[in-house]
């Protein structure tokens, strides 16, 4: 149904992820061929992990039936359980009850040992620590089937934001997202791996929250940011203009990067190939302003930043979707 | 003339704050000045008429999101003592309890009038987000684990009573420290004070990466701390969070932890005692301890009550009636 409302509405490719596991419940695995034979181009219980061990493994052996990569959200939920931020300094300041960064990496490494045994591919989803970073550099280096993608956020953003670092006030909920902005240590860890290529992609994981959700307590308002909008702008004002990567390379990690981790044939300019492609102005300089997002919801880390680059227009399948000048008028 | 009078003129001095929110908000002159000022109303405390008129025709909202008993008291008779109209919202028994959230609470006390919010909220940064919403100065009364500023400015003002000199002596903090505001905000304080902080208390209940983070020393062995400390500040137990089995027993915890009659011994002289309040007497403090001379604990309710005066004073401005005064 998703698939053919995104076909009908035609202003993006919008392609299905299936659950790993019944209801994301960690229990038992879901039909993989039949969602598979139903259009999904992957497996993923995101938003929790699969904390068991025993249907983690259960799942990489039966995922050999079918041919698309296994999306992992690592999160030990005994770990982080009744955590707000990071485990570290601002979170013992703020008084928040943390997420240690081994909630993420001790789950990750798990995965990488079982999947290195039943020698089958995975995905590391929004990686977060230097850690994660460190044992999915070595796993390549093994030759493990591992690919692994970061968000802008994790990129350009480090806990002490909460703290207030840089910021109007301190308890910003719209820095509250899972897994947490972590220490800048690890978010220079992120850019490296993301330079080096250890880490193949880079993704929003935008998730939209009205205002009132976002006007609860730090400790009782949602995870998630919005990211879309920002995603180019941001990476290449921090990533590229900071002269951490060239253009080209952050190009690829948010092209053709993420559709090799999916197994698509996209996301390349060639003869012959799908005409999906994004025209981008690298040296326009905007202000994000909270009520030009054309998202429904404006939870934006990113309000009243300065930014180089800009999106003018998509296309998909050769047909001009977006034009920013039009969107402006 | 008293030293209020003298204090209530025209020309007095007010805070470099709008809002007291976190004590590390507070300039050295702002913290000379309230207790300054506490000072002369611990004094007016102590007269058979104890109401000053320095704020009347202003109004203090007191919301309380959390059960509490002293600090919300200690403020409601501040704002009284000084003949502000005082309004109180707390969780049970009122519109926040029918799910009414805390934006629409202090919107709906705002367009009756406050100039002053006290906020007491489990979360974390919830007076950060009052100040957003309001245009009244903004008192944080504890919020979640983050900050209790009054609470440490009381601790200082009660401190000061006993302990000349603060610079260089050793505060040694005792107990459940992790989820502790007052912990936060007191040893921010006393470490502006020049004092020398050590958390004390079983590793899994001190906060994570503490040295870096709060800047104190951190033990393990009260027994090897207590005779090196000048000031011995207890924490309560929080009994409601031992679900997560953050000590293996009491019996442990007391046998390392509890300050008892025989341990106080090992104290400096003129070493004092303070507890936030409320105490489990017989578990972190030894019930004859608690009535110890050298115990603080009545001390920082009186001062409790002159912190709270004298920052709604400083904050909320007398000018009018200075004229009149």
């Amino acid at each position: 149904m998703i698939i053919e409302m995104g076909e009908k509405a035609g202003l993006a490719r919008v392609e299905v992820v299936g659950a790993i596991t019944k209801s994301l419940a960690g229990d038992e695995i879901t039909p993989f061929d039949e969602l598979v034979e139903s259009g999904a181009i992957g497996l993923s219980d995101d938003g929790v992990c699969v904390s068991r061990s025993d249907v983690m493994r259960r799942a990489l052996e039966y995922g050999r039936l079918v041919d698309v990569p296994l999306l992992l959200h690592e999160e030990d939920p005994l770990l982080s359980e009744g955590g707000h931020m990071h485990e570290g300094v601002h979170s013992t300041r703020l008084g928040l009850q943390g997420i240690p960064g081994s909630a993420e990496d001790t789950i990750v490494a798990r995965d990488i040992s079982l999947a290195e045994e039943i020698d089958h591919n995975i995905h590391i989803q929004h990686v977060s620590t230097a850690k994660t970073v460190e044992l999915i550099r070595a796993a390549k280096k093994r030759g493990v089937s591992i690919t692994a993608e970061a968000t802008p956020h994790h990129l350009t953003l480090s806990d002490s934001a909460i703290a207030g670092e840089g910021r109007e006030r301190p308890f910003d909920t719209n820095l509250k997202v899972n897994p947490p902005l972590r220490t800048d240590a690890d978010r220079l860890a992120l850019i490296e791996g993301v330079a080096d290529g250890t880490i193949d992609a880079i993704a929003t994981d935008h998730a939209p929250h009205s205002r009132e959700e976002k006007e609860e307590g730090f400790d009782k308002a949602p995870c998630g940011m919005i990211g879309l909008e920002t995603a180019f702008a941001v990476i290449n004002t921090h990533l590229v203009g900071k002269g951490f990567m060239p253009l080209a390379d952050a190009i690829a990690r948010m092209s053709s990067g993420p559709a090799s981790v999916l197994g698509l044939d996209r996301g390349s300019i060639g003869k012959g190939a799908v005409a999906d492609l994004t025209i981008l102005d690298p040296e326009s300089k905007w202000t994000v302003d909270e009520s030009e997002f054309v998202s429904k919801s404006s939870n934006s880390p990113y309000i009243g930043w300065e930014l180089n680059g800009k999106v003018i227009a998509t296309i998909v399948a050769g047909r001009k979707v977006f034009d920013a000048e039009e969107v402006q008028a | 003339m008293s030293q209020v009078t003298q204090m209530i003129t025209p020309q007095r001095k007010t805070l470099g704050v709008r809002h007291l929110l976190s004590v590390d908000d507070l300039s050295d002159a702002d913290i000379q000045m309230i207790m300054d000022s506490a000072d002369s109303f611990l004094e007016i405390s102590e007269r058979p008429i104890k109401k000053v008129p320095a704020l009347r025709g202003k109004t203090v909202g007191v919301l309380f999101f959390e059960p509490s008993t002293r600090t919300r008291i200690s403020f409601e008779l501040a704002a009284k003592r000084l003949s502000a109209d005082v309004v109180s919202v707390s969780s049970s028994g009122s519109s926040v309890e029918k799910g009414e959230s805390l934006k629409d609470t202090v919107r709906t006390l705002e367009c009756m009038g406050v100039d002053a919010l006290v906020v007491r909220h489990p979360s974390p940064g919830a007076p950060y987000q009052v100040t957003t919403w309001s245009d009244s100065a903004v008192l944080n009364a504890g919020d979640g684990a983050h900050q209790h500023p009054t609470q440490a400015l009381l601790d200082l003002h009660a401190i000061r009573g006993r302990v000349q000199d603060l610079k260089g002596k050793r505060l040694l903090v005792v107990g459940d420290i992790r989820f502790s505001r007052v912990a936060r905000s007191t040893i921010s304080l006393l470490q502006r004070m020049g004092m020398d902080v050590v958390v004390c208390g079983p590793p899994t209940l001190l906060p994570p990466d503490a040295e870096a983070g709060m800047g104190c020393r951190v033990s393990y062995r009260l027994d090897d701390e207590l005779p090196e400390a000048d000031v011995v500040y207890l924490l309560r137990m929080q009994f409601e969070r031992q679900d997560k089995s953050f000590i293996p027993t009491l019996a442990e915890y007391k046998r390392l932890f509890s300050l008892t009659t025989e341990r106080q011994k090992a104290m400096k002289d003129d070493a004092v005692i303070l507890h936030p309040g409320p105490m489990n007497r017989g578990i972190e403090i030894g019930s004859e301890v608690v009535d110890h001379p050298r115990t603080l604990i009545e001390d920082q309710v009186r001062s409790g009550l002159a912190v709270r005066m004298s920052l709604l004073y400083l904050m909320l401005g007398g000018e009018e009636h200075a004229a009149s005064h």
